[in-house]
C-alpha cells in the first residue's frame, strides 16, 4: 500500500469512526428528553438574583401549573354546578392533576373557615391585641389598666357590632368569638375583598368554573397532550351525566403546546429551505455539480460534533439551538469552501502541501472564531452558553473533517464557473461605487445614537393569537382581566417574610396613590405579634375574669360567651412560641385551589403573595424583600440585563478575534482585514438605529455571528489579495450561502430568530460588498 | 384568580359564621296556595304601589343578650329597584336588597357581604314577600297565611330543613296595601323584628333618592 493509500485509509477510518461513535452516542442518549422547549430552561438554574429563583419556582411549580376551565351546556349558557362538579372530581382523579375544584363549590372552603375559626387565638388574637394596644396607647393610659380597658372596649365594640349588618350572619359566632377576631378579619381585609371583586361575581348568570392544578410542569411533555387527553376523559365521563356540557379552558401549556409545535415545524421547514438555498447558490457557481456534493460531509461532521458536544457538557439543551445553531451548516461550509476550491499551487500539488500552504488563513479564521465562541460560556445564560458551545465544537469539527475527508479524495480540487464582468464594471465605476459604500457606512453611523433596545421574552416564542384571544376570554370570567400587581414579597424563612410583608405593607400605604391590597398578612401575624400575645395572656391572667365584668355591665349574659371563655383558658394554658409555625402550616395545608397560590413556606425561599390595585409605579426597596410578579417585566428585565452581558462577552470576543488578526498579519494589514467586520456591524447597528428597528439580545448575538463570518471571508480574500488576485470564488460563495441560510431564517415566525436571520445576513452581503469593491486593493498595491 | 380568591375569601367567612341548628315554631295561620284570590287581590294592590317609604324600628334579639338591640332607620321599597333599609341609629347605613343580591353603604363606601346561598335565598324571599307575591315564594317556602279584615300576616316556613336551620321563619304583616311589621325568627331568643310606621305619602323616588338609596 502506498503512502497515499495509507492517509486515505486512515482518513477514512478516522472519520467513520468519528462518526459512529457520535451516531452511537445520540442514539444512546434519552435525545427526546435532553431537548427541551421550556422557555424558563433559557434562565439559568443557580440564578444569582432570589426574585429569579424564587420566580422561576413560582412559575414552574404553581402558578404555572393552573388551569381555567369554563363550563357550558348544549345552548351555550353556563353549565349546572353539578356538572362543575363532576368535571373537577374526575379531573382530581386523573394523575396528571394534582387537584381541581369547583369554583362555587362550598365544602373546602366550609373546611377551611372552620379550621381558620379553630386557630384564631393563635393567627388572629395577635394582630387583634396589637391594634387595640395602638388604640388604648392613644388614650394615654398605663399599662396597669390596659385589662381592664381592653375589656370593657371589647364589650362596647361588641355591643356596637350587633348594630351592624354583619351582625346577623355571624351571631352563631358570637359566643365563642365575643372579640370578634372573625369580623376584625372582615374589617382588615375588607378593601381587599373589594379589591379582588370583579364585576362579574354580582351577575345573575354567573359563569360555571373549575380551577384545576396539573401534576408535571406544563413546560414539559408531561404536562401537555397527556393532560389534553386525560381532559377529554373527564369530559367524556362528565357528559354521561350532564350530556352536552362543553369546555373552555386555557392555561401555560396550551402555549406551550402550539409554541412546540410550531416551533418543531418551524425546524423542519427552516432546514429545508436553508438547505435549498445553499444547493441553489452552489449550483450557480460550480461547475459540476455532482462533485459539489463532497461539500456535505464535512458540514455533517460539524452537525454531528456540534450536537454530540452540546448533549455531552449540557443535560438539557434548548431547542432554540438547534434552530439558531442549524445555520452552522452556514459556517461550517467555508472551510471546505476554501479547501476544495482552491486551485493546486502548482501541477500535482500534493494535498497535503496545500493544507499547509492555506493553514495560515484557515487556523487564523477557525481559531479567531472559535476562541471568540468559547467566549460566550461564560455568559449567564444558558442558550448562550449552548449556542457559543454548538458552533465553538462544530467549527473545530468542521475544520477538522474538512481537512481529513479532503484528504481522502483522488481529486480534491472543486472548479468554479468563469464569470465575465463578475468584478462590478471598470475600476473607475468600482471606485465610485466604493466612494458611495463608505459615505453611506459614514452616513448610517450617527444612527448608532438612536439605537432602541428591546427585550421581550415573549419573543422566544411564536404568538398564537386565536389561543391568547381564548386565554383572555376566560380570564376575564374568572375576574382575572383587572389591572393590577401581583407582589412577592420573600424570606428565608415564613417568619422572615411576614416581617418583611410588614415593611413592604407600610412602603405600600407610604407610597401614596390609594393602592389597596390584599395578602395573608391579614391572617397570619408575625412573630413579635404572636409573642406580645403569649406575653399578654399569661401577664394579665385577670382579663377573663374582666371581660366577664364588663359583659355583664354591657347587658350580656357572660354565661352565654362560655365557649370563649373555656377556648381562651386553654390558649393561656398551652400556648407556645411554636404554635405559630405550626399554625400557619396547617393553615397553608388547608389551603384549596387558588388560595393556595397566596402563601409558600418552603426551603430555600418563602413568600406571601400581595395583589394590589393602584399600586405605585416604582419598586419596593430591597428592605421589603419584595419583588413585582409581573412575570412578564420581570424575566424582560433579565432579559435586558443578559442582552448587556451578551453584549460585553461578544464586544470581548471581538476583541480576541482582532488581537488574533492584529497579531497574525500585523497593524496595517490586520486593522484593515478588522475593519470589515466592525464596520458591516456598526454599518447595520446605525441603519437600525435611523430606521427605528428595535433590537434585542438576538441581534447582538446575530451581530457576533456576522463579525465571525465576515472575519473569515476577511481573512481568506487577502491571502489573495496578497497574491494580486481577485478575491477567491469560495469567498463568494460562502458569503451566498450564509446569506442565503440566515436570510432563510429571517423568515422566520420566532421574533429572535428573524432577528438573528436578518442581522447575519446583511452583514454577510454588506461584507461581500465590501470586498469585491476592492476593500484589499491596497494591500495588493503594496506588495 | 382574582375573582376566584374572592369568592374563596367570601366562603370562608361564611363558614366561619355558619349557624348551628335552631328551631321554628309551628306557624301561626292556615296554609295558602298562591293562586288564592284573597291574596291575589292583596298583592295586586301592593304592586300597585311601585315607591314605598317609611320609617321602621328594628328590634334585634340575641341569645347572649338580655336586651333587645334597638335601630331605626327608613324603609324604601321599590317595584324596580327592591329594598332598601337606610338605618340612621345607632350608625349611619344602608342595606339594599335587590335581585343582584345584598349590597352594604356606609361612609366607607359600598360592599359586597361574602356570599352565602341561605342568606340569597332570605333575600329572594323578602323581596318577594313585600310583593305577595306567592308563585315564586311557594317553590321555597311553606306559605301560612291570616287575615282579619283589611290586617293580615304572611308566614314563609322554608321546606328544606338546611333552610330552615340557618333562616329560621319570616313572617310578614300588613294592613291593606301596607307592610307594618317583618319578623326573621330563628329561635325565641334569636330573632329580628322590624315594626313599619305608616307610608309617607304617595310620591316616586327622586333621582337623588335612587342614587342613594339604591344601586
Amino acid at each position: 500500500m502506498t503512502t497515499r493509500k495509507r492517509r486515505k485509509w486512515l482518513g477514512a477510518s478516522v472519520l467513520g469512526a468519528a462518526a459512529l461513535l457520535g451516531a452511537g452516542w445520540l442514539a444512546w442518549i434519552d435525545l427526546p428528553r435532553r431537548i427541551s422547549t421550556d422557555v424558563l430552561d433559557l434562565l439559568p438554574t443557580g440564578e444569582r438574583s432570589p426574585e429569579l429563583g424564587m420566580m422561576r419556582s413560582l412559575a414552574s411549580e404553581s402558578e404555572a401549573r393552573v388551569m381555567l376551565f369554563v363550563l357550558t351546556d348544549g345552548a351555550g349558557q353556563p353549565a349546572p354546578q353539578g356538572a362543575a362538579g363532576r368535571f373537577a372530581a374526575e379531573l382530581a382523579r386523573q394523575p396528571d392533576f394534582a387537584g381541581a375544584r369547583a369554583l362555587d363549590e362550598a365544602a373546602p372552603f366550609d373546611a377551611l373557615g372552620r379550621r381558620l375559626f379553630e386557630l384564631r387565638f393563635t393567627l388572629l388574637f395577635p394582630s387583634w391585641l396589637r391594634e387595640r394596644a395602638a388604640a388604648y396607647a392613644a388614650t394615654g393610659g398605663d399599662q396597669d389598666h390596659f385589662a381592664d380597658w381592653l375589656a370593657g372596649d371589647a364589650a362596647a365594640r361588641l355591643n356596637r357590632f350587633l348594630g351592624t349588618p354583619e351582625a346577623l350572619p355571624y351571631q352563631d359566632a358570637l359566643p365563642a368569638d365575643p372579640l370578634l377576631l372573625a369580623p376584625g378579619l372582615i374589617e382588615r381585609t375588607q378593601k381587599g375583598l373589594a379589591l379582588l371583586q370583579s364585576p362579574v361575581s354580582s351577575a345573575i348568570a354567573a359563569p360555571t368554573r373549575v380551577w384545576a392544578q396539573i401534576a408535571v410542569s406544563p413546560l414539559r411533555d408531561e404536562g401537555q397532550q397527556p393532560v389534553f387527553a386525560a381532559i377529554e376523559k373527564a369530559l367524556a365521563s362528565t357528559r354521561r351525566v350532564y350530556p352536552g356540557v362543553s369546555i373552555a379552558y386555557t392555561g401555560v401549556n396550551r402555549f406551550a403546546a402550539v409554541s412546540r409545535a410550531r416551533i418543531r415545524g418551524e425546524l423542519g421547514w427552516l432546514n429545508i429551505l436553508s438547505i435549498a438555498a445553499v444547493l441553489a447558490v452552489a449550483l450557480i457557481f460550480i461547475r459540476r455539480t455532482r462533485r459539489a456534493l463532497h461539500l456535505a460531509p464535512p458540514v455533517l461532521l460539524a452537525v454531528l460534533g456540534a450536537w454530540v458536544c452540546t448533549t455531552a457538557v449540557f443535560e438539557r439543551v434548548h431547542i432554540l439551538v438547534f434552530v439558531v445553531g442549524s445555520l452552522l451548516t452556514g459556517v461550517a461550509v467555508d472551510y471546505g469552501f476554501y479547501l476544495y476550491m482552491q486551485a493546486p499551487g502548482s501541477p500535482g500539488e500534493d494535498y497535503w502541501d496545500k493544507v499547509r500552504r492555506l493553514k495560515k488563513p484557515l487556523l487564523s479564521s477557525c481559531f479567531t472564531t472559535v476562541a471568540g465562541f468559547a467566549l460566550l460560556l461564560l455568559s449567564e445564560l444558558p442558550l448562550i452558553r449552548q449556542l457559543g458551545l454548538f458552533v465553538a465544537a462544530g467549527l473545530l469539527c468542521a475544520l477538522a473533517g474538512a481537512i481529513v475527508y479532503f484528504s481522502i479524495l483522488d481529486d480534491a480540487f472543486l472548479e468554479a464557473r468563469a464569470f465575465s464582468g463578475f468584478r462590478g464594471g471598470a475600476p473607475a465605476t468600482r471606485r465610485k461605487v466604493r466612494v458611495v459604500l463608505i459615505t453611506l457606512w459614514f452616513a448610517t453611523l450617527p444612527g448608532l445614537l438612536l439605537v432602541r433596545w428591546k427585550d421581550d421574552i415573549r419573543d422566544m416564542e411564536i404568538p398564537s393569537p386565536s389561543v391568547e384571544r381564548e386565554d383572555a376570554r376566560i380570564r376575564a370570567l374568572f375576574g382575572g382581566a383587572s389591572v393590577q400587581t401581583v407582589y412577592l414579597t420573600h424570606g428565608r424563612s415564613l417568619s422572615e417574610a411576614r416581617d418583611a410583608l410588614d415593611r413592604f405593607e407600610t412602603w405600600l400605604l407610604a407610597a401614596g396613590g390609594g393602592a389597596r391590597f390584599a395578602n395573608l398578612g391579614a391572617i397570619i401575624p408575625t412573630e413579635a405579634e404572636h409573642a406580645e400575645a403569649l406575653r399578654f395572656v399569661r401577664q394579665h391572667p385577670e382579663f377573663p375574669a374582666r371581660l366577664r365584668l364588663a359583659l355583664a355591665a354591657s347587658g350580656f349574659d357572660a354565661d352565654g360567651f362560655e365557649p370563649f371563655f373555656t377556648a381562651y383558658s386553654s390558649f393561656a394554658a398551652h400556648a407556645s412560641g411554636a404554635d405559630l409555625d405550626a399554625a400557619v402550616r396547617s393553615l397553608r395545608s388547608s389551603l384549596a385551589g387558588p388560595l393556595s397560590l397566596l402563601l409558600h413556606a418552603g426551603q430555600p425561599q418563602s413568600w406571601f403573595v400581595t395583589l394590589a390595585s393602584h399600586a405605585p409605579a416604582e419598586t419596593p426597596p430591597a428592605a421589603t424583600q419584595t419583588v413585582s410578579a409581573d412575570e412578564l417585566q420581570s424575566l424582560n428585565r433579565i432579559f435586558g440585563r443578559y442582552r448587556q452581558s451578551a453584549l460585553q462577552i461578544s464586544l470581548a470576543g471581538l476583541a480576541i478575534v482582532g488581537a488574533g488578526v492584529l497579531i497574525t498579519y500585523g497593524f496595517r494589514d490586520g486593522a484593515r482585514i478588522f475593519s470589515i467586520p466592525c464596520g458591516a456591524a456598526l454599518g447595520l447597528f446605525g441603519l437600525f438605529g435611523w430606521l427605528g428597528h428595535p433590537l434585542n439580545l438576538f441581534h447582538v448575538l446575530g451581530a457576533f455571528l456576522g463579525v465571525c463570518l465576515t472575519h473569515n471571508y476577511s481573512i481568506f480574500s487577502v491571502s489573495s489579495a496578497y497574491r494580486r488576485e481577485p478575491p477567491p470564488v469560495s469567498v463568494r460563495l460562502s458569503a451566498l450561502c450564509a446569506a442565503g441560510s440566515f436570510g432563510v431564517l429571517a423568515l422566520s415566525a420566532i421574533p429572535v430568530v428573524h432577528a438573528l436571520g436578518e442581522t447575519v445576513a446583511m452583514m454577510v452581503l454588506t461584507a461581500l460588498l465590501a470586498i469585491e469593491f476592492e476593500h484589499f486593493a491596497a494591500i495588493a498595491d503594496k506588495k | 384568580m382574582k375573582r376566584m380568591l374572592f369568592l374563596a375569601i367570601a366562603a370562608i367567612l361564611a363558614a366561619m359564621a355558619r349557624a348551628e341548628e335552631t328551631d321554628a315554631a309551628i306557624p301561626p295561620g292556615s296554609p295558602i296556595s298562591p293562586g288564592d284570590p284573597a291574596w291575589s287581590e292583596l298583592s295586586a294592590g301592593l304592586l300597585q304601589r311601585t315607591a314605598v317609604a317609611a320609617d321602621f324600628t328594628e328590634s334585634r334579639f340575641f341569645s347572649f343578650k338580655k336586651t333587645p338591640t334597638i335601630l331605626q332607620g327608613e324603609v324604601r321599597v321599590s317595584a324596580e329597584h327592591g329594598l332598601s333599609l337606610h338605618y340612621v341609629q345607632p350608625e349611619d347605613h344602608t342595606v339594599i336588597i335587590d335581585e343582584r343580591g345584598v349590597l352594604l353603604r356606609s361612609a366607607k363606601g359600598d360592599s359586597i357581604p361574602p356570599a352565602e346561598p341561605d342568606a340569597g335565598a332570605g333575600n329572594d324571599a323578602l323581596l318577594h314577600a313585600l310583593r305577595l307575591d306567592l308563585g315564586p315564594l311557594a317553590k321555597t317556602f311553606g306559605l301560612f297565611g291570616s287575615r282579619t279584615g283589611a290586617v293580615w300576616t304572611l308566614v314563609l316556613v322554608p321546606r328544606a330543613a338546611d333552610l330552615r336551620r340557618t333562616l329560621g321563619r319570616i313572617t310578614v304583616g300588613g294592613e291593606g296595601a301596607a307592610v307594618r311589621r317583618i319578623e326573621l325568627r330563628r329561635s325565641a331568643t334569636q330573632r329580628v323584628e322590624i315594626s313599619v310606621q305608616p307610608p309617607h305619602p304617595a310620591a316616586p323616588f327622586t333621582a337623588e333618592e335612587l342614587r342613594r338609596y339604591f344601586r
